[in-house]
């Protein structure tokens, strides 16, 4: 009778098991750092989020009058609902502190370099209705409109600092599950919103024409001149270089351009820039300006889609390098134009990466830091004044219409797909 | 025809189309030799040349030209800056403002954070990202597909969109809460959990491959473990290698350059990241996380102006950038095969 020699797992479960082993870091962080917090965020855009009264320790008690905000406070204006508002100048109005010889008041501190200065003390005089004061990030103090404190930051029997609810007016439960209020408020409401939606849907244009270009230079850059090594690595530098907080040397440079008639005050577009000149010469012939603005603002465009077709031109690139040259020889024998050889040879061998590039640039062009609605909903000026709750909610509206996006997309793409290796990769992997 | 076949054997070209221009051209005369050289083939080639040469220059032109003003910009004084008829190339160029920037941000301090973090970041995700498409590429086990796919949903996913559930959740982590929602977890300060911040938090997510475009290394690197020889792996199994000393002896050795590859990425990427640090770490000491505040704060405090102009700080920002892109660049030039082969060597294309 057979026996095992060994005991323990056969060979499937143990190679199985390994294949686990081998993938748990990513599954652990899936768990942990995706699932977790986009679980999260969808439940707080079903949740309404009012003044948050909560018990917690504070690092740091500072008491406050309602007029004894400094420089370095932080205010925040709330209306009657408790929903934050900023007035038109963001800020409020304040007085410098007088000492007794009518002197201003000066305090010295240190900047985030060690550089020490010395600042004047500014006193807060017009108060408005309904405010927080949030304390050099570390804790807040909320008044109602006559000047009570709603809460405050006291220190309890452990000698930790915590906030403690003075006179609750609302509720303790700072999560009111709302439904989908949050995401019909947005869609209904929130003017922004549906212009951010309006200007996300015309990048969307980037996307063919990323995808166009990339593969036009692609083709250029595989034939043989003089400095293709240099020009490859030209085109691929926007990928290093404009990454992260590199990419603000582009938006720098454009605002450059034009700051020397606006640094003088005088008239825009009157600086002495000879192609600004030269397009407002144009604009003034009658008939000829939306020619002049079409023509500019492709070119504006242009330095956009180039910055973002680095790795596009790559793997066009490592596609076009594939097709065996005696393909084309074959055909060139058999009298095919240059032109039927593209379209019968080089676009089917291609469309596969093709694929590939589109669902790149789609996530690239949709879901990155440039496109306007995740810059309109993830940055400091309007976490400060949209609420979390509707901020998720627009995201999560802007999540799923770009992944449904992705999805339909890639799947009709991948229906037209020419692939050659189907049979033979089925043979070969098995 | 002699002195037209010679040239089809040095050039190998097939059809000889140059040599058969070039045959009629000569043979004609008169007005009929100007016809035939605009129909032949080889005006086109030569248009082609010239048509293909302005449009590379131009186009390298407008990707370089944007550091090419961060540059202008950044040396120019502020005698310059007010002056209309400087466009590019200031009357008096200058390095104080990268001296000053230099003295004010402690520029060598910063570098050696930026450079220390984003290498410890870099290798940790190289390394997970290796042994999560390893195991994708090379085992068979239910569900392989499916982690696949989430690997690819995590790039659809905009970080922004979690980034500040992700920083309640563990600045108040608590595993057993993971997955419940209370307003406790707004509290962002103390509360039952420990909070977790700065490098240790950011060394986990990077071992744990959900770092910027993980999802795109994990790709492909699987590509490239999946088009390796089976046999060598059947090879190694049958002199008695296990699992984990097959992957380390014999598959990790010859992977090496797109490991390179992976690791150069993940490196520029971290170095120049903002937006993981200000989630996890907005306090860290590294170059990219400084920038947006040194040149108004210099302008503000030092200079002693009220408001900072926009015009000044733009001179003082051109050269944090520009120091912050340079050693960047010179990384690309003596790596940039492994930036440009990239896809080429994952064998992504087949």
């Amino acid at each position: 009778m057979y026996k095992p020699r060994r005991k323990g797992l056969d060979l499937m479960t143990k190679r199985s098991l390994a294949g686990w082993l081998f993938v748990l870091p990513f599954l652990i962080g899936f768990l942990f750092f995706v699932i977790s917090p986009m679980y999260t965020s969808l439940m707080l855009s079903i949740h309404s989020q009012s003044i948050v009264y909560r018990t917690e320790p504070c690092t740091q008690y500072v008491a406050v009058n309602p007029t004894d905000a400094t420089a370095g406070y932080y205010v925040v204006q709330l209306d009657e609902n408790g929903e934050r508002v900023v007035d038109s100048l963001g800020e409020y109005i304040y007085e410098y502190e007088l000492d007794a010889d009518g002197n201003v008041v000066t305090e010295k501190v240190e900047d985030e370099f060690g550089v020490e200065l010395e600042i004047p003390v500014k006193k807060i005089t017009k108060r408005p209705e309904y405010f927080v004061l949030i304390l050099n990030n570390e804790g807040e103090k909320t008044y109602d409109k006559d000047g009570n404190v709603l809460y405050e930051m006291v220190t309890n029997e452990n000698g930790e600092t915590v906030r403690k609810v003075v006179t609750a007016t609302e509720s303790q439960d700072a999560l009111k599950y709302v439904g989908l209020d949050n995401y019909i408020k947005a869609v209904t409401k929130n003017l922004n919103f549906i212009n951010q939606a309006i200007a996300a849907a015309g990048r969307l244009i980037y996307i063919p024409a990323i995808l166009i270009f990339s593969f036009l230079i692609a083709n250029v850059l595989n034939s043989k001149f003089v400095g293709r090594t240099a020009a490859r690595a030209i085109f691929f530098m926007p990928v290093i270089t404009a990454s992260g907080i590199a990419a603000r040397v582009k938006d720098g440079s454009w605002e450059v351009a034009r700051f020397g008639s606006a640094v003088t005050g005088s008239v825009s577009g009157t600086g002495l820039d000879m192609v600004s000149t030269m397009t407002n010469l144009l604009r003034e012939i009658e008939g000829l300006s939306p020619f002049v603005d079409f023509i500019t603002s492709a070119f504006g465009e242009l330095s956009n889609i180039v910055l973002y077709s680095g790795i596009q031109i790559l793997i066009f690139l490592a596609a076009l390098q594939t097709i065996s040259p005696s393909l084309f020889e074959a055909s060139d024998v058999e009298g095919a134009s240059k032109w039927e050889a593209f379209w019968k040879i080089t676009f089917p061998m291609v469309s596969p990466m093709i694929l590939v590039a589109l669902v790149y640039t789609m996530i690239d062009v949709l879901v990155g830091s440039n496109n306007p609605m995740i810059s309109y909903l993830f940055t400091t000026t309007s976490s400060a004044t949209i609420s979390l709750s509707d901020r998720m909610a627009m995201g999560w509206m802007y999540f799923l219409v770009t992944a449904i996006l992705i999805v339909i997309v890639s799947v009709i793409t991948s229906l037209f797909v020419y692939n050659e290796n189907d049979t033979k990769v089925r043979k070969n992997r098995g | 025809m002699l002195f037209a076949k010679k040239k089809v054997e040095k050039k190998v070209n097939l059809v000889g189309a140059d040599e058969v221009d070039s045959y009629t051209i000569e043979k004609a005369k008169g007005w009929k030799a100007v016809l035939a050289f605009f129909k032949s083939k080889k005006l086109r080639k030569f248009l082609w040349a010239i048509i293909r040469g302005v449009l590379i220059i131009g186009l390298c032109w407008l990707i370089i030209y944007p550091i090419f003003v961060q540059f202008t910009t950044s040396i120019r004084t502020t005698a310059d800056v007010y002056d209309q008829t400087v466009l590019f190339i200031p009357r008096h160029p200058t390095i104080e403002n990268y001296v000053a920037m230099w003295n004010y941000v402690k520029i060598p301090k910063l570098f050696l954070g930026s450079v220390v973090s984003s290498l410890g970041l870099g290798l940790l995700q190289m390394a997970s990202c290796t042994l999560v498409a390893y195991g994708l590429a090379r085992f068979k086990f239910k569900g392989n597909g499916f982690v696949f796919f989430l690997v690819l949903a995590t790039l659809v996913v905009p970080i922004q969109l979690i980034a500040d559930t992700m920083k309640m959740r563990f600045s108040n982590f608590n595993p057993l809460t993971m997955f419940t929602i209370s307003p406790e977890i707004f509290s962002m300060k103390g509360g039952n959990g420990i909070k977790l911040a700065g490098w240790p938090i950011l060394a986990v997510m990077s071992a744990t491959c959900v770092m910027f475009k993980n999802g795109l290394f994990i790709f492909m690197l699987r590509q490239y473990f999946r088009n390796q020889p089976k046999e060598l792996e059947e090879a190694s199994y049958i002199d008695g290698a296990g699992t984990f000393r097959t992957f380390w002896q014999i598959m990790l050795p010859s992977s090496l350059p797109i490991m390179v590859t992976v690791f150069l990425f993940a490196f520029v990427w971290q170095y120049n990241d903002t937006t993981y640090l200000t989630m996890m770490y907005p306090q860290a000491e590294v170059l990219s996380m400084k920038i947006g505040s040194a040149a108004s704060g210099y302008v503000t405090h030092v200079l002693g102006q009220t408001q900072a102009p926009a015009a000044l700080t733009e001179i003082y920002s051109g050269a944090l950038l520009i120091m912050h892109i340079t050693p960047l660049i010179i990384l690309y030039l003596f790596c940039q095969r492994f930036f440009v082969e990239s896809i080429e060597r994952s064998g992504m294309v087949g």
